[in-house]
This record gives C-alpha cells, sequence and structure tokens, in this order.
C-alpha cells in the first residue's frame, strides 16, 4: 500500500479560504442591487407615516403622490399644510392642496403641450397614515377629484392572505 | 501510474490565491449600504372606482337595474344595504373589531344573487380610520376560496367607492366634477 497522495511533508502558513462567503456575498449584492431598483416608485416622504395593509397586489404607478401624515400634508415632496389647519376647514375644499395640484396639473399640461408622447392621465397615488379619520381622506379625495386628478389609488403595504 | 501524473501536475505554484481584495472592498461597502436602504414591505395600490356619470351618451346600455350593495361602516359594525333595502347588520366581534370575515360570507351570499354586479360603495363616519375602511375594501374586494385544497381569492366586488354617512349628502367620491 502506497502511502496516500494527499499527506503533507510540511505545514505551511493557514490560508483563510473566503471563497464561499464571496459566493454568498455575490449572490447577496446581485440580490439588493434588485431589489434596489425596482423600488423606488413609491417612497414614503413623510416621517410617522404607516400605510395600513392590504391583501391588494396591484403594482404601484408613478404618478403625482398626496401623502397624508399624522400631522401634515404633502403633495410629492412639497408641505402644503397642517392636518389641523385641513381638519378646521369648512366644506370638502382643501384650498391650499387645490392651489399644489392645480400647479401640477398645469405643469403636466405644459409637458404635455409640448411633448406627444406625455398625456396628463390625472392619476394621483393617495398615501395615508392609517390611523387618518375618514373626514380628512374625504376632503383630501374630494379635493383630488376637483382639482382634474380623478383617478385616484390608495398605497398600502402588501400582506399576505393568510396574516 | 495514472494517479501519479495527474499528483505530480498539481506542481505548487507561488500563490494560488485569487486576488479579490477589490472585490472584497466593494462588497463590505456595498451589502450594509443596500441593506440599510432595501425595502423589505412591498408597497401596492387599491384602486378607486368611479362610477359613469348618471346620464350616460346614447347608445351606452343603461347600468343594470339591480341596486348595487352599499356597506356602511358606523362606530359599532358594519350595515349591510342593497339600496334602500338593510340587508343585515354585523356588530363588531368580541375584541372590538370589525368582523371583516362576516362581512365577506354575506357578499358572497350576495354575489351570488347578483353575479353581474361588480361594484360596492363603501359609506363610512367621520371619525373611522383609514385602515378599517382598507380593511373593508379587502374585505369586499375578494374572498378567500378554498378550491382543490389551495386558497384561492375569487372576485366579489372589486370596484369600490367611497361615500360618507353624515349630515352632508352621502355620495361616492367619484361623482364629483
Amino acid at each position: 500500500m502506497r502511502r496516500r497522495h494527499g499527506e503533507r511533508r510540511h505545514l505551511e502558513p493557514p490560508r483563510l479560504n473566503l471563497t464561499a462567503m464571496v459566493d454568498v456575498f455575490t449572490v447577496l449584492l446581485v440580490f439588493l442591487l434588485k431589489s434596489y431598483a425596482a423600488e423606488g416608485m413609491l417612497t414614503a416622504a413623510a416621517q410617522n407615516l404607516e400605510l395600513p395593509a392590504s391583501t391588494s397586489s396591484v403594482p404601484p404607478q408613478a404618478t403625482i403622490t398626496i401623502t397624508i401624515s399624522e400631522d401634515a400634508l404633502f403633495v410629492e415632496d412639497e408641505r402644503v399644510g397642517d392636518l389641523a389647519t385641513l381638519v378646521a376647514t369648512d366644506g370638502l375644499f382643501v384650498p391650499d392642496l387645490g392651489r399644489a395640484l392645480k400647479a401640477r396639473v398645469e405643469k403636466a399640461r405644459f409637458i404635455a403641450g409640448s411633448n406627444a408622447a406625455v398625456s396628463f392621465l390625472g392619476k394621483v397615488t393617495i398615501l395615508g397614515d392609517k390611523q387618518t379619520p375618514f373626514a380628512v381622506l374625504e376632503k383630501v379625495m374630494y379635493t383630488a377629484s376637483v382639482s382634474e386628478f380623478g383617478d385616484i389609488a390608495l398605497a398600502v403595504y402588501q400582506k399576505s392572505r393568510a396574516g | 501510474m495514472l494517479a501519479r501524473l495527474a499528483h505530480g501536475r498539481r506542481r505548487p505554484v507561488a500563490d494560488e490565491a485569487i486576488h479579490i481584495v477589490a472585490l472584497w472592498n466593494l462588497m463590505i461597502i456595498l451589502i450594509p449600504f443596500l441593506l440599510l436602504s432595501a425595502v423589505f414591505s412591498q408597497t401596492s395600490i387599491v384602486n378607486l372606482y368611479l362610477p359613469p356619470p348618471p346620464k350616460a351618451a346614447p347608445g351606452v346600455p343603461a347600468p343594470s337595474a339591480t341596486p348595487k350593495p352599499v356597506v356602511s361602516i358606523v362606530h359599532d359594525g358594519y350595515v349591510l344595504s342593497d339600496g334602500p333595502t338593510v340587508i343585515g347588520a354585523i356588530p363588531l366581534d368580541a375584541e372590538g373589531r370589525y368582523n371583516t370575515n362576516k362581512l365577506t360570507e354575506l357578499l358572497v351570499s350576495i354575489k351570488r344573487a347578483i353575479p353581474d354586479r361588480s361594484d360596492i360603495v363603501i359609506l363610512s363616519e367621520d371619525r373611522i380610520p383609514y385602515e378599517t375602511i382598507v380593511r373593508t375594501m379587502d374585505a369586499s374586494r375578494e374572498a378567500v376560496v378554498e378550491r382543490d385544497g389551495r386558497l384561492a381569492a375569487e372576485p366579489l366586488f372589486p370596484n369600490i367607492s367611497l361615500g360618507r354617512i353624515g349630515p352632508r349628502a352621502a355620495k361616492p367620491v367619484g361623482d364629483e366634477p
């Protein structure tokens, strides 16, 4: 019986074998980069905002967003007023929000006027905190639909059906 | 013989290690960054349905005559009605939460009676939180049924309009100009 080939004659300094770890990291890196590129359509602009959970699986679209946080109202990233003022407003129309939306409509119309590939669809996504009372939501939705944003979608966190 | 040849081929090379230092640095930086910014909760949307204007253009068939179901969310439960007639009331459950399962059950039976209708109106009181409304919309949109041993979603009334109960006229949001 001959001596086994693998037997070492002398000891070499041990070398850390990182190949497996590099494999894992590469996969993780690709996965994270992919999810990084996929999200970004809807980002919660405001702090203290928690969307409600829903079983809906309709993917979000890139539209103008109205954010109702716990204490303020935003159109895209622009703060258009406090929630307290909105609650105190008489009637359903919220003038500050209406003005901000009107500006977006005009901008969108202007772009659509010079670029045939773009058209104004009147779509808006509402990101509302889950504790928002319906009275506030109603005012926001009313103002949006009066300001030519008739196609309203509500943003939610997706949850599984079993949950 | 063959084995010895194979062994002989593996002559020790000066440095066998792959140079991965640069790749390694990149990963060390990128992975924490991406992990921090990764959003693990997926967002989706719920579309609101806009009822067609009452005065339909000529040639367009009139909306079906069967009255559409209306779910009213009041402070102590759901009231399900069918136009002017009240079909049933669902009180809060033992834990003080809205009983969406019961609502879905009731809507399934209604859907069986009017299979061609897919629109529903959800009316809420002023104080009802948004989350409750979304849960109600979930319950009205689809029912989870077991089919062939697997859970599947069956559409109930996916076209949802929102409205309010209260002193002001209760009308769906989409009816505005």
